[in-house]
């Protein structure tokens, strides 16, 4: 039996002495991750060792420095709030920190400790290390975002193969259900934290995506904050909440949010509750209150479907299936909103937490050539307009500086190379610079920045001097841009590729390293740990004499742990189990 | 590439069908690999899709009288403001074959997927057709119905509303705004729980409507442009020309909102020049002049609408020269009504709006001028000098054709002649120029005349100009795509040798127009607003072979110049072979 913190071990073996195995497919979500391999002709979804599909994509940190990652510290978000981060997917790309305990956190950092898990779960699944993976992105991620997620795979020691869409993958996992061809469909990915819609066909075999769009900023987040915002004066008419700390007081909201929200998706009313010491603050909430709440939520749900239809001109009559998939997509609210936008009823023939990791897995499966998916082809589409700084003349004869460029127009289908050619603004100019952005903005200063190409010119009368600049854009989202001068022949190019831009590989080591010294609960305490964090999370739901006694289920169930047989510590588990089962069925919250 | 070399291409001989397109198209697709071609992948692909375009458009059979009507003149095109102006009586009538939409309630699902529609086939299924030609609006929203009866058709009411008579329309009284609000929170509240299409037509609907009654519809603005997120389009390059000229509209209205509050640096200068009459000293003692100046050139340049807020006199009485020649913003408002397209979805024909422009543009630099400066002499003005007669003569006879004199064009149309003289005075005092060079001058300006004014002739006549402005249009193509779209926007031609066969019909145009008075005539053209029928597009798609994004990128006043020129060319011709008013209509927007 193990007892060293696997994590250590694991980050130090990466990438050494194991033989190039299965590639797996792992679907890194704002609220839950899955990790799914391609085995015997099918996907398979590989559970984590809670015996649970779905893990969920939280941190939390012990005063000692002991690590907790999935139910665990999703748990102790109500106990340890300011030790605890969830729904850090939708800081990727950013600079923002996150602090747990002392330290201080980056999204890469946080999603690498998840991915770290689900390779754990995969090798006691598989019997060996997994090296290799296929991880999903949102569709709309933009450039920054897919970096930081492949660097956070780099993290976790895994070799990320390839990163690809999420409706892509749920296209690929609902696509090939059967063998037949299929009518355009759309998928309608609603997940935690952001939103995406792909109209795709299939057809012999070949699964092609015709358009994407989608809000890098709106999922099932949104909806729990627009509640929580809704049902705030309503528990709290004094402002008590106030006086707590905004994290503390954020995560209790957002709690009391989710509660009521799954409570919503089976009935039309729900008790929206906190507990703050002794007092419980509850109100109850309908579910006319929470979609006229979300109103504003709804509405934005509409323009990426209309901008996708609009891309690839498509009439919503033309469409065959709608796809659910994502976590919010089973609120009721969202449902209706849908089925109106679209006149017809949805199609949840995919389990919407489970298809993405299924179709990454499928993924994977095609990239090893697995023979049984010798004829699926996927074909897609890069999502975001690619193109150069240029400057314009304007009908006064002024110079309009940092006018987008459109190389690559959004929506087209990859792989990808397009030229374009350009020519200097002013006489005798020396050199010409470039600037590669992503975006839809007329003015780039509205998009994101992915490069520069500097390189001279000979000189000329404006105008007279140029150059063409070559966009090629690959399958696993590699964008290569060559330029060339056109008298003098000389070139340049630029790979913008998937690594960290502003870290070396040395660099990369040591946050490798140092989280690799994290310490972490054995594998086999995962179901103690998990246990104990819930019954915690339950303790702060109650109040009076019931709290009492919880309290005392923990102490029992702790001081079973510390005897260190393994009986007495399955019997004092089940015990708690039962009793806690037995104390949320009176649940307030 | 012709949809035979498409299926070439795929190794299909011609007749291919559907299946067998995608069949052939998935097999070398899963033969190559794309990251190693990528061109040849983007070859593949657009040989899939030409050849699929062309296999649908002959597989549908031809439709039945009753449901799609041939691309006849009246079919093909949809009424221009397809709520508005329908009639109610049948409105009615068809109103119960259309699913009723309430808020609250799920709506019936579309009767069956429609097909996708051939790219010619006409511009709307006969279901489109029908809602179109059909009721204003299905129902309004509950609440609303409820306490007001007339708000059935609310879309109707607004539009009588806003349009009202036909007189100068000021804005809106107060119980006219409050009906107007109503109506307009019912529609948004149908669009806000309608299905896809139907939110769009509610959008595009709206849009027109508020450019088309602009200002008189602003206080509507806002809370339209909040239900369809209007603004997170602005600046985006896909922003549509008619969301993108309200959308600067709506910055209009909230610089105004900023500038009537007092802590405002420029309020001062707002509340002053808003005054009726003249600035007395005292005005000017109390309102810094760099003050004003400033609100005046930035109202100008951003928000040119909100110039009407400030009287002229009291903008004269400033110093401001500018004011006098103000035209308004008239010329903004060219792009009305879209054209539906066979997806249904409504386009602004913007070209017509920059080519126009341009052109007032290239004629005369002063944009702010009045219409005779527009179209009025150089400023030198022409001396008869005797000396020049022969060169005079001869410029006249290379622009109008061999016998004519500069006597035959004062005869036919002496204001020309006027200007035509001064051309040439101007040229050859400016000196360094030998002939030829002097004569390119008149003959630039009468030619770009000849496409300004051909516009508001006679349909002979303007099919007579575009023949011209095709055969100048092959020539600039052969050049590069650059001098062809130059050409296209502003007439210009100077940087190019015309062949001598194109001037010929040139001059007998410009000789046939003198002749008829019309080049002299500097109105406004009388309608400036085209509906492009689907089908018409079609045809540019086909003669261009652009996938259909493109063409409508360009359509929108987009693309790169070697597309506009494609695009734009194959609009001219395929407009001069249509049959209907669309053709004429497009062709004098152009």
């Amino acid at each position: 039996m193990r007892r060293e913190p696997p994590l250590g071990k694991s980050f130090a073996d990466a990438g050494q002495g194991h033989a190039r195995g299965m590639i797996i497919g792992i679907d890194l979500g704002t609220t839950n991750s899955a990790v799914a391999v391609w085995q015997d002709d099918a996907p398979v979804l590989i559970p984590n060792a809670l015996g649970e599909m779905l893990t969920p994509s939280a941190v939390s940190v012990d005063r000692d420095g002991t690590t907790y990652i999935g139910a665990a510290a999703l748990d102790r978000l109500a106990t340890q709030p300011e030790n605890t981060a969830t729904s850090f997917k939708r800081y990727m790309g950013t600079e923002r920190k996150l602090r747990l305990g002392k330290k201080d956190w980056r999204p890469e950092d946080l999603s690498a400790l998840v991915l770290r898990t689900l390779c754990d779960d995969a090798e006691a699944f598989l019997g060996t290390r997994p090296v290799e993976a296929v991880i999903t992105v949102p569709a709309y991620f933009n450039d920054r975002q897919r970096k930081a997620t492949r660097h956070a795979g780099e993290l976790a020691g895994l070799t990320v193969r390839r990163l690809i869409n999420e409706p892509t993958a749920a296209a690929l996992a609902f696509g090939l259900q059967d063998q037949e061809d299929r009518e355009p469909f759309l998928v309608f990915d609603l997940g935690g934290g952001t939103f995406d819609v792909s109209i795709v066909e299939k057809f012999e075999g070949v699964v092609e995506v015709r358009a994407s769009a989608g809000d890098n900023r709106l999922g099932g987040d949104d909806f729990n904050t627009a509640l929580a915002a809704r049902m705030k004066p309503l528990v709290d008419p004094e402002g008590r909440l106030e006086r707590l700390d905004a994290r503390q007081r954020e995560a209790m909201l957002h709690r009391a949010a989710e509660t009521a929200r799954r409570q919503l998706s089976v009935e039309d009313r729900a008790a929206f509750a906190v507990v703050l010491g002794e007092d419980r603050l509850a109100a109850e909430v309908t579910a006319e209150m929470f979609e006229a709440a979300c109103e504003d939520l709804l509405r934005r749900l509409r323009e990426p479907v209309a901008r996708a239809l609009r891309d690839c001109a498509f009439d919503v009559a033309e469409l065959g299936d709608i796809v659910l998939v994502g976590g919010a997509t089973r609120m009721p609210v969202v449902r209706k909103a849908i089925t109106r936008m679209f006149g017809r009823f949805p199609n949840s023939s995919v389990h919407p937490d489970h298809a993405v990791a299924l179709g990454a897995a499928i993924q994977a499966g095609l990239l090893g050539r697995d023979a049984a998916l010798d004829e699926i082809r996927i074909a897609d589409v890069c999502p975001f307009t690619l193109g150069v700084d240029s400057v314009e003349r304007d009908s006064r004869g002024g110079m309009q500086h940092g006018i987008f460029s459109p190389i690559i127009d959004r929506n087209t289908p990859v792989p990808v190379s397009r030229v374009s050619n350009y020519r200097t603004v002013q006489d005798n100019q020396k050199e010409i610079l470039f600037n590669i952005y992503q975006g839809e903005a007329r003015e780039v200063s509205g998009n994101i920045h992915l490069g520069a190409i500097k390189l001279p010119v000979p000189p000329r009368p404006a105008g007279e001097a140029g150059a063409d600049v070559r966009f090629t854009y690959d399958s696993s989202g590699l964008l290569e841009v060559d330029v060339t001068v056109h008298e003098t022949g000389v070139t340049r190019s630029l790979v913008i590729a998937g690594e960290a831009e502003t870290l070396t590989e040395r660099e990369v080591a040591a946050r490798r390293e140092a989280l690799a010294k994290l310490k972490f609960h054995p594998r086999e305490d995962a179901e103690n740990v998990a246990l104990m964090a819930r019954a915690e999370r339950i303790y702060e739901d109650f109040v009076g004499e019931e709290r009492r006694m919880i309290g005392q289920w923990i102490t029992d169930f702790a001081g079973a742990l510390d005897s260190q047989d393994p009986r007495r510590i399955a019997e004092a588990r089940a015990l708690l189990l039962q009793q806690l089962e037995a104390a949320s069925g009176t649940s307030p919250l | 590439m012709t949809p035979s070399a498409a299926l070439r291409k795929l190794g299909l001989r011609a007749g291919a069908d559907v299946a067998a397109i995608r069949k052939a198209y998935a097999a070398l697709y899963k033969a190559m690999d794309p990251d190693a071609d990528p061109e040849g992948y983007a070859r593949l692909r657009q040989a899939r899709d030409i050849a699929l375009r062309a296999a649908k458009s002959a597989a549908v059979p031809p439709p039945a009288p009753a449901e799609a009507p041939e691309p006849s003149d009246e079919a093909a095109a949809p009424p221009a403001e397809p709520w508005l102006y329908g009639a109610p009586t049948v409105a009615h009538a068809q109103a119960a074959d259309l699913p009723l939409l309430n808020a609250g309630q799920i709506p019936h699902p579309e009767p069956a997927p429609v097909a996708p529609q051939p790219i010619d086939a006409p511009a709307a299924s006969a279901a489109a057709l029908r809602a179109l030609a059909g009721p204003p609006l299905l129902e309004s929203a509950k609440p609303l119905r409820a306490d007001v009866g007339y708000l059935a058709h609310p879309d109707h009411d607004l539009a009588r509303l806003l349009h009202d008579s036909d007189a100068e329309l000021g804005p809106l009284d107060d119980a006219g705004e409050a009906l107007a609000q109503r109506c307009l929170r019912a529609l948004l509240a149908e669009a806000a729980t309608a299905d896809l299409s139907r939110h769009a037509r509610i959008e595009d609907w709206l849009a027109d409507l508020l450019a088309e009654t602009w200002p008189r519809s602003a206080p509507l603005l806002r809370p339209t442009a909040e239900a369809f997120g209007w603004e997170n389009e602005r600046g985006q390059i896909t922003e549509r020309p008619s969301i993108a000229w309200l959308n600067a509209r709506l910055r209009g209205l909230r610089f105004q909102d900023k500038v009537t509050e007092p802590d405002h640096p420029l309020h001062k200068a707002w509340t002053e020049l808003t005054r009726p009459g003249s600035a007395t000293i005292v005005d000017k003692l109390r309102v810094q002049r760099s003050a004003i100046n400033q609100l005046l050139e930035g109202v100008r340049k951003h928000f040119p609408e909100l110039e009407h807020h400030f009287p002229r006199e009291r903008v004269v009485s400033w110093g401001d020269g500018a004011a006098s020649g103000w035209t308004g913003f008239g010329v903004f408002r060219i792009f009305g009504t879209g054209f539906t397209f066979n997806a249904g979805y409504a386009i602004s024909i913007f070209v017509g709006l920059q080519i126009v422009m341009a052109i007032l543009r290239s004629v005369a630099p002063d944009p702010v001028g009045t219409h005779d400066a527009l179209f009025g002499p150089p400023a030198i003005t022409a001396t008869a000098d005797p000396t020049y007669a022969p060169l005079r003569d001869k410029a006249v006879e290379e622009v109008f054709g061999k016998g004519k004199t500069i006597g035959w064009l004062r005869e036919n149309q002496s204001s020309l002649a006027t200007v035509f003289e001064s051309h040439i005075e101007s040229a050859r005092s400016a000196g360094g120029r030998d002939e030829a060079g002097i004569i390119a001058d008149p003959l630039e300006y009468v030619r770009r005349r000849v496409y300004y004014d051909g516009r508001k002739a006679d349909v002979a006549t303007l099919r007579e100009m575009t023949k011209v402005r095709l055969a100048l249009y092959e020539v600039a193509r052969k050049e590069d795509p650059d001098v062809c779209t130059h050409f296209l926007e502003t007439a210009d031609m100077t940087s190019i040798t015309v062949p001598e066969p194109v001037r010929a019909q040139e001059r007998s145009l410009a000789a046939h127009m003198v002749e008829r008075g019309v080049l002299a005539d500097s109105g406004e053209p009388a309608s400036l607003r085209a509906t492009v029928p689907g089908a018409l597009i079609g045809q540019v798609i086909k003669a261009t072979e652009l996938p259909e994004e493109r063409v409508r990128l360009v359509l929108n006043g987009k693309g790169q110049p070697a597309e506009r020129c494609a695009v734009i060319g194959a609009l001219l011709r395929a407009a001069l072979g249509w049959k209907g008013k669309e053709g004429s209509d497009i062709l004098r927007v152009m």
